[in-house]
């Protein structure tokens, strides 16, 4: 049985009814009904194919300070969950006194899926033979190409959402991306390129890509010749794609309000007002972008999305919220809260994380660099709050102002206070990137997020590398 | 309103019509775990996961589907239309017997919650006396799995894992310095012994109280647990099906050639106690063991699943496994142990007169996992000088090749194994002891 469309109501009276328990601060009640479509290809085959359906849901509560978290597989016997959930809160002791989320105000909607190019009237066939496709425009590029693996995925969720407060959602969503990785190999090794693509809204990005996969074939073989990368403090102009990285790992994963609240050490450190990089740079997240996997319109708190300014000018204005947070700290929820399945339940998360444009031409970035490094794309980053590492995808020599010849595995690293104060150009090469790919916190990966953002230069960045 | 109903088990409603192949799945997921983080409501959670996966082979082709509610003989016929579009296949079905099985019985008791919760406050509690500005992190899980698996030539098998996973932690801002420590312990029958975590703790706390300075250079790096699993993903992807069938895998051709160094001994195992995957089958009912995969630095075996031995033309050795419950069995050992040697940590201190000693890694993952090339910002680095750990070492970025540090760099293996559980990047969970690795490189900010 399916529901990818509307159907009746009834599904939110019956858990809005569930949800009015008096003994508690708070009850909310999720159902879902995920449908997910997978293909791995490698070469000119298809090595993997899975279509799942999961449908479930989860409970969470409030009792007396303390949170009591059910999930389960089908929709049977919700108000036993209910139940459950409470006596597990009530089982926990050492906490006695009542939390209260802040009043927050009730949403009540029903949202349906809009899209350009819906994937899910696109037959498997269809799909299959566009990785293929592609393969084989990789595998034709080069005789060096050694293989080309080829992953789409796209997940249809329809969720509905009640908490004890008088929110009532239904919400039908999707998201869909992949990649094309391609793998060159000569008797010195082995080197990789993949191109990506992403979207909440459009099976179209994964077309028309031949281009893009045929150049990523031919820089998987000039990287074949590419010396390591000679580790040092390097000034580093990153291209839009590993800028958006950068505001993610450097500077989002660190305003993510649970990893500050009950941390004096960092409260103190991340005090609204505090003056983080230069005077025009400006990083904010917004759920409101139509189409980019970050798109969010209500979090699964049931909170509207609202766009938060982190910083602005130069100085820390904001950072992100769940209600819980939001109450504690004393601030407003952001709609930042979210849950990668009904098996967790929400936590704060960035939605599409963006740089906003600045003034400087991107050859104007080269200017005056003896010697530094020009990196594109990214294999993924992570962080710690302090420190923060991204993988750049390529990287190449600058010499005199002028990009001269590829180098391997660049690692791009630093310290987030430090690094942000480093940045001396933000570029006016404004570009929305969506990726196939996504970002993990607390076992819940990968979450989409998009990070749209213009090249950046940044001085002293610290690359690692053998050969010193 | 709309009803989905799960239903675990009735494995015997599957059944298979002669000339069928394949084999189907009931899982029952169970997951109970208490949080207590500073500044946030303690969390208790109860998760179930009950999922039926059908496995068809038709015309050579390899169907799948996974579902929470539907039908046994709903999922037969979505996987039977999935196998036109499936992959090739050489699958076949183990002879597991008809009635095999092992310690099918839960051992969760509701007792447990209020045991879990007294033991997560202790060590919160420990842990917040470390400083007063430090803030604490438990999670103490018990995570029990009952598979069912029937195949279509008339085998049956029930096998029950279960084990604790307390992860516990923390870190004190000071400025713009994070000072952070994490540890994971397993174990299968009761829960790990906390107080021997609060000291461990402890301990790490105070190594890393001062700061230390060092010049970039090449230095000998005591690798822990945590940080030889990122290590290994470079050797698991040489040794996995998918690499090999591709032939992007410079091993393909190396069995029992020398590929690490004869210091080196790494195996799949099955049979170790307290291993997450410690059980008589793996995920496609495969009866496992113990395999090595490298055995004093020659290879051995490589790591398969049933499908990806027969493409190779080898004995399935039972390395199929899931990465999660609605997901098809990959390729994938079951617990990666390192065979431990006989230094201590003490020995391995003192084998050098000035090194580091490596915990934590930003972003410690390669590029490119074939060739094998890492760097990552150091985390969790400390300095050691005549066998002493002086205080911890920041901003420094170490960078190995994967297959350089176990072949050439490699110096000594330690004694002191633990346990590396599966996670957002790693594949599976390992045992694994400290590597002591020279000649890395280290490049500081000054």
């Amino acid at each position: 049985m399916s529901i990818r469309h509307p159907v009746d109501d009834g599904i939110l009276a019956t858990l809005t009814a569930l949800s009015a328990r008096e003994e508690v601060e708070e009850v909310e009640i999720r159902l879902e009904f995920n449908e997910t479509t997978q293909i791995d290809t490698l070469n000119d085959r298809v090595l993997h194919q899975t279509h799942v359906v999961d449908v479930g849901g989860n409970v969470r509560v409030f009792v007396n300070g303390v949170v009591g978290f059910v999930h389960f597989d089908g929709w049977n016997d919700i108000g036993r969950h209910v139940d459950e959930a409470i006596l597990l809160a009530k089982m926990s002791y050492g906490q006695t006194s009542p939390f209260r989320l802040g009043d927050v105000r009730p949403v009540r909607m029903i949202q349906r899926l809009q899209t350009k190019e819906d994937p899910l009237t696109v037959s498997l066939e269809n799909k299959v033979a566009l990785l293929l496709h592609y393969s084989e425009v990789a595998r034709s590029a080069h005789p060096l190409i050694k293989s080309v693996t080829g992953r789409y995925f796209d997940r249809y969720r329809h969720l509905w959402f009640v908490n004890s407060h008088g929110t009532g959602i239904e919400q039908e969503k999707l998201d869909l991306g992949g990649n094309i990785l391609v793998v060159s190999r000569d008797r010195n090794g082995t080197a990789q390129r993949g191109v990506s693509f992403g979207s909440s809204n459009d099976f179209g990005v994964i077309r028309d890509l031949d281009d893009e996969v045929h150049e990523a074939a031919m820089t998987a073989v000039a990287l074949l010749e590419a010396p390591e990368i000679v580790g040092g403090e390097y000034t580093v102009v990153v291209d839009p794609h590993l800028a958006g990285v950068f505001a993610h790992e450097a500077f989002g994963h660190l305003s993510e309000a649970d990893g500050q609240v009950g941390d004096s050490g960092l409260m103190a450190e991340m005090h609204i007002g505090r003056h983080f990089g230069p005077a025009n740079l400006h990083i904010y997240d917004t759920g409101q972008d139509l189409g980019s996997r970050g798109y969010l319109p209500v979090d699964d708190e049931g909170v509207a999305a609202s766009d938060i300014d982190l910083i602005k000018d130069g100085v820390l204005v904001g950072r992100l919220h769940s209600r819980e947070t939001a109450s504690r700290m004393g601030e407003f929820p952001t709609g930042n809260a979210r849950a990668l399945h009904y098996r967790f339940p929400p936590i704060v998360r960035m939605r599409n994380t963006v740089i906003a444009p600045g003034e400087t031409a991107f050859e104007d970035l080269f200017q005056g660099i003896e010697k530094g490094i020009y990196a594109k794309g990214s294999h993924g980053g992570q962080t710690n709050g302090e420190l923060f590492t991204f993988l750049a995808a390529e990287a190449y020599l600058i010499e005199n102002g002028q990009v001269t010849r590829p180098l391997r595995n660049a690692v791009l690293t630093g310290n987030v206070f430090s690094t942000l104060e480093q940045i001396t150009a933000v570029g006016s090469d404004f570009t929305r990137y969506e990726g196939g790919g996504g970002c993990g916190k607390a076992g819940q990966m990968p979450l989409p997020v998009s990070h749209h953002a213009p090249s950046l230069r940044i001085e002293r960045c610290l690359v690692g590398g053998r050969n010193q | 309103m709309t009803n989905f109903t799960a239903e675990p088990g009735s494995l015997g409603k599957l059944s298979w019509d002669k000339g069928q192949s394949g084999d189907g799945a009931d899982i029952q997921r169970q997951v109970w775990s208490v949080e207590v983080k500073g500044g946030q409501a303690p969390m208790v959670r109860h998760g179930s996961e009950q999922v039926r996966a059908v496995r068809m082979v038709q015309d050579g082709r390899l169907g799948f589907a996974a579902s929470r509610t539907k039908s046994w003989l709903e999922l037969k016929q979505e996987a039977l239309r999935s196998c036109a579009n499936g992959p090739e296949t050489k699958l076949d079905e183990p002879v597991i017997g008809s009635t095999a099985g092992s310690n099918i019985k839960s051992r969760w008791t509701s007792a447990m919650i209020p045991q879990m919760n007294g033991a997560a406050l202790t060590l919160y509690h420990t842990l917040q006396n470390l400083s007063s500005d430090f803030r604490p992190s438990v999670t103490i899980s018990f995570v029990q799995v009952t598979t069912q698996l029937t195949t279509s030539n008339g085998g049956q098998a029930v096998w029950t894992q279960g084990y604790w996973d307390v992860s516990a932690g923390g870190r004190r801002v000071n400025g713009t310095d994070f000072h952070g420590i994490a540890e994971t312990r397993l174990k299968a029958d009761d829960i790990p012994d906390i107080n021997q975590l609060g000291l461990d703790l402890a301990q790490r706390f105070g190594w890393g109280q001062d700061l230390q300075t060092i010049d970039s250079g090449k230095y000998p790096i005591v690798f822990l647990p945590p940080v030889t699993m990122g290590l290994l993903t470079s050797v698991l992807a040489r040794l996995s099906g998918p690499s090999l069938i591709s032939g992007n895998s410079p091993w393909e051709d190396q069995r029992e050639q020398q590929v690490l160094s004869p210091l080196l001994s790494i195996f799949s195992d099955a049979t170790i106690p307290d291993g997450p995957r410690t059980s008589p089958f793996d995920d496609e009912g495969t009866s496992t063991g113990k395999w090595a995969l490298i055995e004093n630095g020659i290879l051995k075996n490589f790591v398969l699943n049933r499908d990806a031995a027969r493409h190779l033309g080898l004995e399935p050795q039972g390395m199929g496994y899931r990465p999660a419950p609605t997901a098809m069995p990959l390729s994938l050992p079951a617990n990666l142990v390192i065979q431990p040697s006989a230094s201590s940590f003490s020995e391995l201190l003192n084998r050098f007169p000035r090194m580091l000693v490596l915990n934590g890694w930003i972003g410690g993952r390669p590029t490119n996992p074939l060739r094998g090339d890492i760097a990552g910002n150091a985390s969790d680095l400390y300095f050691s000088e005549q066998g002493v750990i002086t205080g911890r070492v920041k901003n420094a970025v170490i960078s190995v090749n994967v297959f350089d540090a176990l072949s050439h760099q490699l110096v000594d293996v330690g004694q002191d194994a633990s346990w590396v559980a599966q996670g957002m990047m790693q594949a599976a969970p390992g045992k694994l002891p400290p590597l002591l690795i020279d000649h890395v490189d280290v490049t500081v900010r000054q």
